[in-house]
Formats: structure tokens, C-alpha cells, sequence
């Protein structure tokens, strides 16, 4: 009995930690975009605007749910509960350390749970969209699918890099090879990492591919017909579902808990800052370039952003994939390594400047 | 208590796959679906089997269920949305149905012994540390010739749903 009490205790505790940084995130968006916009951004409510997120918060709950008549009541009521449910299980798997006490579960498929279990989360999108009997939803919740559908391949793909240098589905174990190989696997799978935030950006709906919330033509998507509270938890997930992505990002590929360059000694007085401070740290980084792209970059077209996905990133992480057996296979280390890096860098560079230049010229036709 | 488990997974299994067949909606019915397949990934769970469970959701729950809303939604006119709840005339398919759920049940009585495989199973994951590192192992060393020839019949399928797509837009 014990055991399910602790386990209840932990995930009340990670749930409110979430739903705290999702508040975070909403006003470090506002802000960094003001910021690249040449503007304040909120100021009024607290400190330079920092009570916002409260804010927000209460005027939502305040506002009434509104089912649209002709809407399938109980498939609409029930998509953002769908929506919110499947993006805070994959947390269950995470390792916020490697104690015994950081963990909720240990799954020892760690990796492809999260995968499964946030995979789910575009029946959300689809009910929300079908249910609402509205155009406008519904062509929203097509495109959600195609998109998810596509971008979910090299979002997986691209873990596979990582998954071989680790030899383990498991994240603790991903985590720890890194703590014994000394580096973080950024610097082994740089094509597999940028393959990873893009693939990971598209899956989390956001700008620039933001296809089925697409506010210059379709309002807002598929949530278009929800308001109050309903329309706050699609917000809410979306902003879970970023930090989840950056956790991912931050175990796979920037060494989870650990500190900034794991092997060198004298770096070691950065242990002081508790494990989990690391981890949400990285995540709020990714949570930045999401933002970062959403403030420099325009909407991608429909048929650019199935391009991008089929004949740009799948190769790119079926490539990686190839390059890490090479890895693997021949036990690269010294001079070998510093070739295997060159080689790399340089088809990372290669396959980018080929691909934005077929994509540019896409553009144009 | 796994035995609870067990009983409430199936039942859930068993009643959404027989509201899928008996919805009207027809979105309704793909959505029922996505519950049996999630029951069965429980139950797969149970049978210290994560990892078919997770490539059941992954695969099936996650690609295969949001391929078929999204044929739905696109190809099916208004009307034909809903469906009638029960073919009584056609009684074949339910003849069928009952003759393959025997010929299932007989196999899997007569053909599997469930209690040894399920200890084999665990022994086999404590000694390579795992679920999937077991299926890899099985996979390509005893299964080798029935795994490369499920992949050329999918690499078959995939080069015919190109061509189909390529002479049908040309």
C-alpha cells in the first residue's frame, strides 16, 4: 500500500510542477516574443506583467463552456479531457534523476511508452475536431492528422540514434551511458538532434507548422468552437506537451539530469543545483527555440510542410541511423572519432544546404 | 489481483469491440476500436509483454485507427456516416464469424502450452535484461527468414500503394 501512496504523492507532485512550468512558458512567450517584436509585452498585471499567467487563469475559469447545438455533446466534452490526459502520462517514464526517489515507474521501455503514450494524444485533436460539426474544426483536425501521422515518423526515427549509442530503451540507462561516455549525445548525432526539435516542434503543433490552428485560415482549428476552460486545457497540453518534447530532448540527446559537461572535474561545484533543475532547465531551452521559430519564422504551406516531413527529415534520420551502425560497428575512437565528427558535420551541412535549397526552390514554383 | 485486472481489461475489450460493430456513427465505432485496442495493450502488459503493448498502441492506436478516421472523413459522404446497426439478413458473416472464433479457440487450446511460456518469457528477460532486447534476440536469430519475409511482403505492399497513387494522378 505504501508503495501506490508514494507513487500517488509523486505524480500529484509532477503533475502541479508541470501545469506551474506551462504557466512559466505561457509568459516566457509572450515576453520573448515581445521582446523580438521590439515591444514590452505584458506589463500591467504584477512585477513586468508576471502575474499574467494568473491572471489568465481565473478570467478562463471564469468564462463559460459553450457546446455549439448541433455538436455531438459528449465526444465534445470529452476532447480536451483526451487532450490533457495523454499529454501528462508519458511523465510517468521520465527519470527526473537518477535516484530511486526521482522516478515514478521504471519502465525498462522507457522511450517507446512516452512515444506511444503521447502518440495518443492526436485523438483529442480528431474528436475535437469532429465533434465541434463545424468546417472549420474539421479541416483543422484532417490536417492535425496528416501532420502528426508524418512528422511522428522521424520523431521516432531520429531517437533511434541515440536508442543504439545507449543500447537501451530505457531512459535512466540512456542517461547514465552518457554520464559513463563522458559526453552528451548532441555531439555524436547532430543530425539526429536538429531532425528531433524540428520533428518535435511539428508534433507540438507549433509555429511554423501550426497547420491545424492555422489562424489566417482556418480561425483557430480545431478548436475553433471551445471556450472557457475547455479552450484553456488545449492550451494547457500544448504547453505540456512542449516541456515533454524538451524532457525527451534533454534525455536523449543533452544528458538529462547532469550537469554541463558531465566528465570534467572541476566543473563538479554545478552539482549543487538539484537534478530535476537541470532537467526542466534543458526543457525550458527547447521551449525557447519553439518560441525563437514561432517569432522569426513564417507558416509553412500545406504541401511544404509534407515535403519537409517525407523527402526531408525521414531521409535525414534513416541517414543518421546508417551513419550510427558505422559508429557501433567499427568502435570509433581517437583519430577515427574526430573523422566520424567531420563526416558528420559535414553531410549534416551537405543535406541541409541541398534540402533548404530544394525547399526554397519548392517555395517559389 | 492480476486476475482482477485480467477480467476487467477483457471485459472492456469485449464490450467496446461489440459496440463497435452495433454503433451507428461510424466515427463512434472507430473510436470504440481504439478502446479494444487499448484494453488489449493492457492485457499484453499483463502478459509481461510492454513492449508488443507499446508498438500495439504505437502502430495500431497511434497510425493504423487515425489512417482509418481520416479516410472517413475525407471519402464517406454525409449519409452514408451512419450504418445500419445489424445485417440480420446476412447471416454468412455471422456463420463465418463464429467458425473462425472456434477454429481460434481450438488452436490456441490445442496448439499452446501458456502456463511453461509465460515462466520461459520471464527467465529469458532476466537473462537479457529485458522485453525487447528478447523479441530483438528471437527476431534475428531463430525467426530470421519469417521476419525478412513479412518485411518483403510490406515492402511489396508499399511499392504497390505508390503505383496505384502514381497511375491514378497521372
Amino acid at each position: 500500500m505504501i508503495p501506490v501512496l508514494i507513487a500517488i504523492f509523486k505524480v500529484i507532485v509532477v503533475f502541479s510542477v508541470l501545469i506551474g512550468v506551462a504557466a512559466v512558458i505561457t509568459y516566457m512567450e509572450r515576453k520573448v516574443l515581445g521582446r523580438m517584436q521590439v515591444r514590452h509585452g505584458h506589463m500591467r498585471v504584477g512585477w513586468h506583467g508576471i502575474l499574467q499567467p494568473i491572471a489568465d487563469a481565473i478570467k478562463l475559469m471564469g468564462k463559460e463552456i459553450i457546446v455549439p447545438e448541433k455538436a455531438d455533446r459528449k465526444l465534445f466534452l470529452l476532447a480536451p479531457v483526451i487532450t490533457m490526459i495523454c499529454a501528462a502520462i508519458p511523465f510517468a517514464a521520465i527519470p527526473w534523476g537518477a535516484e530511486q526517489i526521482y522516478r515514478i515507474i521504471d519502465i525498462n521501455i522507457g522511450l517507446i511508452y512516452i512515444l506511444a503514450a503521447s502518440s495518443l494524444g492526436v485523438f483529442g485533436v480528431v474528436i475535437a475536431g469532429w465533434a465541434s460539426n463545424s468546417k472549420y474544426p474539421l479541416m483543422g483536425a484532417l490536417r492535425g492528422v496528416s501532420q502528426t501521422i508524418s512528422y511522428e515518423l522521424p520523431l521516432v526515427l531520429s531517437l533511434v540514434g541515440p536508442l543504439m549509442l545507449a543500447g537501451s530503451l530505457n531512459m535512466w540507462k540512456m542517461v547514465n551511458s552518457q554520464q559513463t561516455g563522458g559526453t552528451w549525445f548532441v555531439f555524436l548525432q547532430p543530425i539526429a538532434f536538429i531532425c528531433f526539435l524540428l520533428a518535435g516542434t511539428a508534433e507540438t503543433q507549433r509555429l511554423p507548422f501550426d497547420m491545424l490552428e492555422d489562424e489566417g485560415s482556418l480561425v483557430t482549428g480545431f478548436y475553433t468552437e471551445y471556450s472557457g476552460m475547455a479552450f484553456s486545457i488545449f492550451a494547457l497540453a500544448e504547453y505540456i506537451n512542449i516541456i515533454l518534447i524538451g524532457v525527451v530532448a534533454a534525455i536523449a540527446f543533452m544528458g538529462g539530469w547532469l550537469r554541463p559537461f558531465p566528465s570534467v572535474a572541476f566543473l563538479s561545484f554545478l552539482d549543487v543545483v538539484p537534478p530535476f533543475i537541470w532537467l526542466l532547465s534543458k526543457s525550458l531551452l527547447f521551449a525557447f527555440f519553439v518560441i525563437w521559430l514561432r517569432g522569426t519564422l513564417p507558416r509553412v504551406r500545406y504541401d511544404q510542410l509534407m515535403y519537409f516531413g517525407w523527402k526531408v527529415l525521414l531521409p535525414l534520420t534513416l541517414l543518421n541511423i546508417l551513419l550510427t551502425g558505422f559508429y557501433k560497428m567499427f568502435h570509433l575512437s581517437g583519430g577515427m572519432l574526430l573523422v566520424y565528427y567531420a563526416a558528420t558535420l559535414i553531410t549534416t551541412v551537405i543535406c541541409l544546404a541541398f534540402c533548404t535549397k530544394r525547399f526554397y526552390k519548392f517555395q517559389q514554383a | 489481483m492480476s486476475y482482477i485486472f485480467f477480467i476487467i481489461f477483457s471485459l472492456i475489450a469485449i464490450v467496446s469491440a461489440i459496440r463497435v460493430v452495433c454503433t451507428k456513427q461510424l466515427v463512434h465505432a472507430i473510436l470504440w476500436l481504439v478502446v479494444t485496442f487499448l484494453s488489449t495493450a493492457c492485457l499484453f502488459v499483463m502478459l509481461h509483454a510492454e513492449f508488443l503493448a507499446a508498438v500495439q498502441v504505437l502502430v495500431y492506436t497511434g497510425a493504423i485507427i487515425i489512417l482509418y478516421v481520416f479516410a472517413i472523413m475525407l471519402t464517406t459522404p454525409k449519409e452514408a456516416k451512419t450504418i445500419p446497426q445489424f445485417y440480420v439478413r446476412k447471416i454468412m458473416p455471422i456463420v463465418l464469424g463464429v467458425l473462425f472464433f472456434f477454429q481460434l479457440a481450438v488452436m490456441v487450446l490445442t496448439r499452446f502450452d501458456f502456463i511453461g511460456k509465460k515462466g520461459d518469457l520471464v527467465a529469458m528477460m532476466s537473462k537479457w535484461g529485458g522485453n525487447a532486447e528478447v523479441l530483438g534476440k528471437f527476431l534475428y536469430t531463430d525467426y530470421i527468414l519469417p521476419f525478412e519475409l513479412v518485411s518483403i511482403i510490406l515492402l511489396v505492399a508499399i511499392i504497390g500503394a505508390v503505383v496505384l497513387a502514381i497511375r491514378r494522378s497521372s
